[in-house]
């Protein structure tokens, strides 16, 4: 049996690997955040499940983290993407999956990383 | 003086607002007007100096930055209003040359119209500059821009400026994970997207988000290129969200 399904009532985490991806002005996240790469995200966008890991967790499983983002499950699915757990190991651990890549589809990456970058909402900074 | 002088004559109170290019963008009167004012300037004047760029509606408001160029700009534009009413006596003694106050007005706030204008282009120039100074690679990927990024970056901000016709508006940067760049304007729902690639193997894009109406404008080599950005750039300032 796998991990269990994500509720559409539960919250997931994104890290902010970089300070840019913050507008410096209306202090929002830019769609920068959701870019997923070709190679490191093959089997989807990571996030953190708000049930199993702190935004401070989050945040220290990476080398510089500049903040942490929190999405709705149900916003996400009303994008027509799914966030789905990787593994057992790792409950915490999930993918947002469906979102194509800049290079596969520019126009549908693009339209979707704003659509997630708007439904998105700063947690605060945790930098290290 | 105050805002009787500034209701004297509304021809001056228009020069000044394109002057700064203020009624544009609010936000950067707001950065141009508050702090710099209540520093260097009494009461009465900047009671009027607000009525001149907003209207009955101005308000002080905290929020501000202590930028020395918006402050300098902010003391040519009321250096501005001076010149003006002296461009209007000088005229009223001299009859008949031909000169009118607007023109001389107009050539006097010149310089505090062009930096108004840049304000925007230089912060982004500068947030673009601060990529350099990121390390080469972090969790995410390549963190630093290539040369061939930033240079075409920077180039085409700096063409597609001086083809408008509006305000540049500050926008910011980031790296992707291979190296480019990618340069945003936010304005109210509308976002552009300037997508820099690293290298001359892939194409620069624009790409323009308003809701349901969105649009993504590859750009070609050479000088097309600032004039496109530059288009879509108005377009975001205006308000105007169709193509074309």
């Amino acid at each position: 049996m796998g991990p269990d399904r994500l509720g559409d009532e539960e919250t997931v985490y994104r890290a902010l690997l970089r300070k840019q991806w913050v507008d410096p002005d209306t202090h929002t996240i830019k769609r920068d955040a959701f870019m997923r790469r070709p190679q490191k995200d093959d089997d989807g966008l990571s996030v953190f499940r708000s049930r199993f890991a702190r935004p401070e967790e989050v945040a220290g499983r990476f080398q510089r983290c500049h903040g942490v983002c929190e999405l709705k499950v149900s916003a996400i699915r009303k994008l027509g993407l799914d966030v789905r757990p990787t593994s057992e190991t790792d409950p915490a651990h999930a993918v947002i999956v469906g979102l194509p890549t800049y290079d596969e589809n520019p126009s549908e990456a693009l339209k979707l990383a704003v659509e997630l970058a708007k439904n998105a909402r700063l947690l605060g900074k945790l930098c290290k | 003086m105050g805002p009787a002088f500034l209701n004297d004559s509304t021809i001056t109170v228009t020069e000044l607002k394109d002057a700064a290019a203020l009624h544009q963008d609010p936000e950067i009167a707001c950065h141009l007007v508050t702090q710099p004012v209540r520093g260097v300037f009494s009461r009465r004047r900047r009671t009027g100096l607000g009525m001149a760029l907003f209207g009955p509606s101005f308000r002080l408001e905290p929020k501000t930055s202590p930028c020395p160029r918006l402050r300098e700009s902010l003391a040519t534009l009321v250096g501005g209003l001076d010149l003006y009413r002296a461009a209007e006596e000088t005229l009223s003694a001299s009859e008949g040359e031909g000169v009118s106050p607007q023109a001389v007005a107009q050539e006097r706030l010149a310089p505090a119209k062009e930096l108004g204008r840049k304000e925007g282009l230089e912060v982004t120039l500068s947030r673009l500059g601060e990529l350099l100074n990121e390390p080469e690679t972090d969790d995410y990927g390549i963190a630093r821009p290539t040369t061939f990024a930033y240079e075409t970056a920077v180039g085409l901000l700096r063409k597609a400026a001086e083809l408008m016709h509006f305000p540049f508006p500050r926008g910011s940067a980031a790296v992707d994970h291979e190296g480019g760049i990618g340069v945003t304007w936010m304005k109210g729902d509308r976002q552009l997207h300037l997508l820099v690639p690293a290298s001359a193997q892939k194409q620069c894009m624009v790409y323009f988000y308003a809701g349901k109406d969105r649009n993504l404008d590859p750009l070609p080599p050479g000088s097309e290129a600032a004039r496109i950005l530059a288009n879509w750039l108005e377009r975001l300032c205006k308000g105007r969200t169709s193509g074309g």
